[in-house]
C-alpha cells in the first residue's frame, strides 16, 4: 500500500470527507498524518504553519487527534476503567510533577461521562464491558479531552446503533461549531455527504476527486472512487 | 447458582468440569462475580501462607521460633525487593531474567570497592547503583529501540552478568567488610532497630495504614463511588493485627531487622510510583494494550526504558541486601533469584501478559516463596529437593495465571 501525491487543506470548523474503496488508502492516510503509518519520501505536512510532528504523543501535544478505526485494537485498554481510558490522553494536564491529580481527573472525566452520554453505572466499570458504542465514546471522549484543533475521524459509526450514531454525529457538529477542523473517513455514502462540507475521493492511494457544495451526488463520488489512477494530477496546495 | 459455580471455577482452579460444560454461562457470571473474585484471591494467598506456614510449623516446631521468624525476614527482604522492581517490568508486558546475576554483579563490585579498593562503604554503595541504574537503563534502551524481546536481551544479559561478575570478583569469595568490623555495607542485613523503637515504628505504621485507608473512604464517598467500610476496617484491622504480631515476635529475639525496613521503604516508593504517578498508568496501559496506549499519545519507549532503569535501583538494593546477607560476594551470589522474583509475582497475581499486578500481591507472592524456601532450609531438604520445589511452584504459579487470564478473556 502507498499514497502518492496526496495534497490536502483542512480549514477551522470545517468536515472534509474522505472518502474511497477499500484498500484505496483512507485509514493510511490519517495514520500517517498520526505518525504511525509509512515513512514520508517527499512532501510536508503543516499545522497552523508550523511542521506536524510525526509521533502520536507530539501530535496530541500540537493538537492533532486520531480517533481510530479499530477501537478494540488501537482504541481502548480493555481491562481497565472507564475513567482510566478517558484520562490517558490528556493526563498530562493533571498531573503536575508526575502525580496524577485524581479529584481533578475525577472531576474532568465526569463532565465527559456526562456530555458523551456513556452509559456505565460509574467510572470504574471495566471499559471491556460496555457496548460497542459507549466504547466508541469513551475513545471520541479521550479524544476530545485533550481539546484538539484537528481530530482524525477513522470510521466513527462502524458497529454501532442508530442511536449512538445521531449522537456522534452532534457531536461532530458541536465540534465544528467550536472551531475544530475533521477529518473525517467513512465507507458509507450517505454518512460522508451528510457530514462533509467537502469531499476528497481516494482511489488506489491517489486523489481520485475532490469535490464541494453541487458537486456532490453519490454517482459522482462513487466514479471518482472507481477510477483507476492516472498520471499524477498537479498538487492543489500543501 | 451459576453465579456460584463461575466464583468457584475461576478462583480454585480445580472443578474443571464446571468450567467446561457452562462456558457461555460462565463468560456472563463471571463479569458479575468481579469484585467478590478480586477479593478470595487475595484471601486464597492468605490461605495457602497459612496452610504452608502449619505444614512447616507441625514438622519441625522451630519454624515459628523468632529465631527463624527473624531469618525468614532477612531472607524475605532481598527476594522481595527484586519482586517489587520485577513488578515494574512485568506489568508493561516485559520480563527481565538477567536480575539475579546482575545483583549478583552490583553486590560484588561493592565488595570489591570496599575491601579491594579501599573505598568507604556510602561511596561504593553509591558507585555500584549508578552502574546499576547505567546497565539497566542501557538494556532497556537496546529492548525498546532494537525491538528486540526482553526476554533475549535479558537472557543475554543473565550470562555477561555472571561472567563480569566472576571476572570482578575473580573466582574467589569477596567479604564485605575486612575482618569482623563493621560498615555500611554489612550492617544492612546484620542491625536491628531496638525493641522500643520497633513498637514505635508498628504503632506509627499500623495508624498511617488506618489513616490511609479512613481518608480513602472518604474520598470515594465524596466521589459518589462504591465504598466499602466494613470490608476496608476489616483489612486495616486483620494487618494491623499481623503486624503487630510480627513486631512482638520480632522483638522477641533481636528487634526488626535494617532490612526489613528497607523493604518496607521499597514497597511504599513502588506503590506510590504504580498507583500515584503517570509512569505508573502509562506501565499499567502499555500493559494492557501496547497499541491503544501508542495511538493515545503515552511515550512507550521512554517508559518501558525508565522501568528498567528503576529495575536497576532495585537490582542494586536487592544485591546489597544478598550480598551482606551472605557476608560475601561469592560465584553463587543471587544465581536463580530472578525466577523467585517472577514466581513471587505471578503467585501475587501479576498477570505475565501485562496490565495487571499489585504491590501487596507481589509482597504475598514473596512471602509465600520465601517461607517455603526457609522451611525447607529447616527441615534439611537436599538441595536437590529444594530446586524441584522451586520448579514445581514456578510452573504452577504461571499456569494458574494462564488458567485466570483465559477466564477473564472470557468475561
Amino acid at each position: 500500500m502507498r499514497l502518492h501525491d496526496i495534497s490536502l487543506e483542512l480549514h477551522q470548523g470545517e468536515v472534509l470527507g474522505i472518502g474511497g474503496l477499500m484498500g484505496a488508502g483512507r485509514s493510511e492516510l490519517l495514520m500517517h498524518l498520526f505518525g504511525i503509518w509509512g515513512d514520508r519520501k517527499t512532501g510536508t505536512v503543516e499545522l497552523e504553519k508550523a511542521p506536524l510532528a510525526t509521533a502520536p504523543a507530539a501530535c496530541i501535544d500540537q493538537g492533532l487527534v486520531l480517533v481510530t478505526e479499530d477501537r478494540k485494537r488501537f482504541g481502548l485498554v480493555l481491562n481497565q476503567t472507564v475513567g482510566f481510558n478517558l484520562s490517558l490522553s490528556a493526563i498530562d494536564e493533571f498531573s503536575p510533577g508526575g502525580i496524577v491529580d485524581r479529584d481533578q481527573e475525577i472531576k474532568r472525566n465526569d463532565e465527559y461521562v456526562r456530555s458523551m452520554r456513556i452509559k456505565a453505572s460509574n467510572q470504574e466499570t471495566i471499559a471491556g464491558t460496555l457496548s460497542g458504542g459507549n466504547q466508541q465514546k469513551i475513545v471520541l471522549g479521550k479524544a476530545l479531552m485533550t481539546k484538539p484543533k484537528v481530530v482524525l475521524l477513522d470510521e466513527p459509526t462502524r458497529g454501532i446503533d442508530v442511536g449512538a450514531k445521531f449522537e456522534i454525529y452532534e457531536l461532530i457538529n458541536d465540534l465544528t461549531a467550536q472551531g475544530v477542523a475533521v477529518l473525517l473517513v467513512s465507507s458509507e455514502l450517505p454518512e460522508l455527504i451528510g457530514m462533509s462540507d467537502r469531499i476528497l475521493m481516494l482511489s488506489e492511494g491517489r486523489i481520485g476527486g475532490s469535490f464541494t457544495g453541487s458537486e456532490i451526488t453519490q454517482e459522482a463520488l462513487l466514479a471518482a472512487a472507481m477510477r483507476p489512477s492516472q498520471a499524477a494530477r498537479a498538487p492543489e496546495q500543501s | 447458582m451459576t453465579t456460584q459455580t463461575a466464583k468457584e471455577a475461576t478462583v480454585s482452579m480445580t472443578t474443571q468440569n464446571a468450567q467446561n460444560s457452562q462456558n457461555g454461562k460462565d463468560a456472563k457470571a463471571s463479569s458479575q462475580a468481579k469484585p467478590a473474585k478480586a477479593n478470595l484471591r487475595d484471601f486464597s494467598m492468605l490461605i495457602a501462607l497459612v496452610i504452608i506456614s502449619v505444614v512447616f510449623s507441625v514438622m519441625d516446631p522451630a519454624f515459628l521460633s523468632s529465631r527463624n521468624l527473624s531469618q525468614l525476614a532477612i531472607e524475605l527482604s532481598a527476594t522481595a525487593v527484586l519482586s517489587l522492581g520485577m513488578l515494574l517490568i512485568i506489568v508493561p508486558g516485559h520480563i527481565d531474567l538477567s536480575v539475579g546475576s546482575g545483583l549478583g554483579l552490583v553486590g560484588g563490585l561493592a565488595a570489591v570497592l570496599v575491601t579491594g579498593k579501599g573505598l568507604s562503604a556510602p561511596l561504593a554503595l553509591l558507585i555500584s547503583a549508578l552502574v546499576s541504574v547505567a546497565i539497566y537503563a542501557g538494556m532497556g534502551a537496546i529492548i525498546v529501540r532494537e525491538k528486540i524481546p526482553s526476554f533475549i536481551i535479558t537472557l543475554g544479559g543473565l550470562l555477561v552478568f555472571k561472567g563480569v561478575h566472576w571476572l570482578v570478583i575473580n573466582n574467589s569469595t569477596i567479604p564485605v567488610v575486612t575482618g569482623g568490623d563493621q560498615n555500611l555495607y554489612s550492617v544492612l542485613t546484620t542491625y536491628y532497630l531496638p525493641p522500643a523503637l520497633g513498637y514505635a515504628l508498628g504503632a506509627v505504621i499500623i495508624a498511617l495504614l488506618g489513616f490511609a485507608a479512613f481518608n480513602n473512604l472518604k474520598k470515594r464517598r465524596a466521589r459518589k463511588l462504591a465504598a466499602d467500610a466494613e470490608g476496608a476496617f476489616l483489612n486495616w484491622f486483620v494487618s494491623a493485627q499481623l503486624l503487630a504480631l510480627f513486631v512482638l515476635v520480632l522483638n522477641q529475639y533481636r528487634g526488626l531487622p535494617l532490612s526489613l525496613l528497607v523493604l518496607g521503604a521499597t514497597a511504599f516508593v513502588i506503590h506510590v510510583l504504580s498507583q500515584h504517578f503517570r509512569f505508573g498508568r502509562y506501565l499499567y496501559a502499555i500493559g494492557g494494550n501496547e497499541e491503544a496506549a501508542l495511538v493515545s499519545g503515552v511515550p512507550t519507549g521512554k517508559v518501558v526504558v525508565l522501568a528498567y532503569a528503576v529495575m536497576g535501583v532495585i537490582v542494586a538494593i536487592s544485591g546489597f541486601l544478598q550480598t551482606a546477607f551472605a557476608g560475601a560476594s561469592t560465584t553463587t551470589t543471587g544465581a536463580l533469584m530472578e525466577l523467585d522474583a517472577i514466581a513471587a509475582c505471578v503467585i501475587g497475581g501479576t498477570s505475565l501478559k501485562g496490565g495487571r499486578g499489585t504491590v501487596v500481591g507481589v509482597l504475598f507472592g514473596a512471602l509465600i516463596m520465601c517461607v517455603l524456601l526457609n522451611g525447607m532450609t529447616l527441615l534439611a531438604l537436599s538441595p536437590e529437593m529444594k530446586f524441584i520445589a522451586r520448579g514445581v511452584v514456578l510452573a504452577l504459579a504461571v499456569w494458574m495465571d494462564v488458567r485466570l487470564s483465559r477466564s477473564t478473556a472470557r468475561a
